[in-house]
């Protein structure tokens, strides 16, 4: 109780702080939280911009994810099981996770459609190595010795899975979903950006190019809601699993 | 010792001469301006250059307190304006034949007969697209856009052949064209904005700008005039101008050749900026602030 409350007054705190900082400068600068607050008001009941900016770039981060994830998770299975494989990729690997965001997103753009396609590929190729890394740790931290008890005793193959592997796993899956999440949505605001493909990405550039300052407030706050939510619902997610 | 402090009062000081800022991006509008700085026309007033790489860079300079006179997309001085930002437009510029859209095909007469090729171009809601949707409403039947991050973007698409058409600037324009021999210009924006609109003027697209501490200097202004007409009768020596601040210009002249620049005065002219603007409005009234500028804006 005594948290939510000072969490609330440090809110309340940086709101007023903000508004008195408003009322110095011109709207297209800093506007106040109310200007802010309407310009949310009227984003979030706006049909166009659910249906043609914040649906398209969930759904690129959507796909970007769950393609990385169906391309890295095989990877880094194969990687576990024979080390020559993970070696094999190591080169690939390491340009993936050192290429800056920028440069791959705009080398998709030059070689893919500047669309979804480039929108969907720049996260996958970026968040690739994230899940190719997780679950090739997360199955070497599987006890040998749990699992050669449940081979003895001739456990099921779906207990065992179950009981013995996907735990383990799970210890560095989890994290690796949580920051993959996050980022995917950053990823593929940043691609929005630089390719012109209408979402997230191209509201705040317009907004930011049109001066509608409250409007470039709101997009924010809704991008910050959006990764918050993200967050929240994977670490649920993740304390549900790690419960015994 | 007073003697000596009187004496030192009394030698004339050299005179301090007054720095007037200018600033543009690597565009033919802004290389009046690096004229300026290179023959310095105006006693008593020293012209710097220094580009401004985005709007919020410019409005910066803008709202700062040194003496500015700037290059601006003419949707930005109106919104910057609308924003309550204080600006005045000195003049507005038109670059005819510099923008066109260049594909493979036939040259078309009109956006219809695109027949729903696919046209890239920079942001929606960014200038070019804005006049595009003036001219015509996208959809299958006439053009249908993919929108790019930059004009350099587009055209890298219709080279790659992941576009059918681009609508391209000079110099990246004729650059394209020299880089495909497969392509062609398709149609010039300028002819097709004319029939479209029933203006009589093509897009204005470049305004200058000064900020409130050069409001009455009819000096700069005349200064400003020369040079725009000087390279107006001879527009490839830009790229040698523009050269000096954005190396990558120096290939422009070939591009630039072909422009025919005009100098709308303010506020004589006002009348063909405002027209623009209200074209505009009538497709995207946030482009330029919600709202036509006052008179007050072209100095009325």
């Amino acid at each position: 109780m005594m948290h939510r409350l000072a969490f609330l007054a440090g809110l309340a705190g940086l709101i007023a702080l903000w508004a008195l900082a408003a009322r110095e400068s011109l709207p297209a600068i800093l506007p106040g939280p109310l200007a802010v607050a309407r310009a949310l008001g009227l984003l979030v009941t706006d049909r166009e911009f659910w249906a043609g900016t914040l649906l398209p770039s969930l759904g690129r981060a959507a796909a970007g994810l769950g393609l990385a994830f169906a391309l890295g998770a095989p990877l880094g299975l194969a990687g576990w099981r024979w080390p020559a494989i993970s070696a094999l990729l190591a080169p690939v690997r390491l340009i993936l996770m050192g290429i800056p965001a920028p440069i791959l997103a705009i080398l998709c753009i030059l070689w893919f459609d500047g669309g979804d396609i480039t929108v969907v590929l720049t996260v996958a190729v970026l968040l690739l190595p994230v899940f190719q890394i997780a679950i090739a740790e997360g199955m070497a931290a599987v006890d040998p010795q749990l699992a050669e008890m449940a081979q003895v005793f001739r456990v099921a193959p779906l207990r065992r899975l179950h009981r013995i592997v996907l735990p383990a796993v799970w210890t560095a899956f989890g994290p690796a979903l949580r920051i993959a999440a996050a980022n995917a949505l950053r990823v593929t605001l940043l691609t929005e950006l630089l390719s012109g493909a209408e979402g997230l990405g191209s509201a705040v550039q317009r907004a930011q190019s049109w001066l509608q300052t409250d409007q470039l407030f709101a997009l924010v706050i809704v991008i910050l809601a959006l990764i918050g939510l993200a967050e929240a619902a994977l670490t649920r997610l993740l304390r549900e699993r790690s419960r015994p | 010792m007073r003697a000596l402090l009187l004496f030192l009062a009394l030698i004339p000081l050299p005179a301090l001469a007054e720095e007037i800022l200018l600033s543009g991006p690597p565009i033919w509008e802004s290389a009046p301006l690096i004229e300026l700085v290179e023959t310095q026309p105006a006693e008593g007033v020293t012209f710097t250059f220094r580009p401004w790489a985005s709007p919020e860079k410019l409005r910066k300079m803008v709202m700062a307190d040194a003496p500015l006179l700037a290059v601006a997309p003419s949707p930005t001085a109106a919104v910057f304006d609308a924003n309550g930002i204080g600006l005045k437009v000195i003049s507005a510029t038109i670059t005819e034949a510099s923008i066109s859209i260049v594909g493979r095909g036939d040259e078309v007469a009109s956006l219809d007969e695109l027949q729903g090729a696919s046209l890239a171009l920079p942001f929606k809601g960014y200038l070019p697209d804005l006049m595009m949707r003036r001219i015509a409403a996208p959809g299958p039947e006439s053009w249908q856009p993919r929108y790019t991050g930059s004009l350099v973007t587009a055209m890298q698409l219709l080279l790659a052949g992941k576009v059918d058409t681009a609508m391209l600037t000079e110099p990246m324009a004729t650059l394209a064209l020299t880089q495909d021999p497969t392509l062609v210009r398709r149609a010039d924006l300028c002819v097709l904005w004319r029939e479209a609109t029933t203006l009589a003027d093509c897009p204005p697209a470049a305004a200058v700008i000064v900020n409130a501490t050069l409001y009455d200097r009819p000096e700069i202004r005349e200064a400003y005039r020369t040079a725009f007409a000087a390279l107006a009768g001879d527009p490839g020596k830009a790229a040698g101008l523009l050269a000096r601040h954005f190396p990558d210009m120096g290939q422009a002249k070939e591009g630039f050749v072909r422009i025919r620049a005009l100098d709308l005065p303010m506020p004589e002219r006002a009348d063909a900026l405002a027209r623009f603007y209200g074209a505009i409005l009538d497709v995207e009234p946030a482009a330029i602030g919600g709202k036509l500028p006052d008179p007050d804006f072209y100095g009325k």
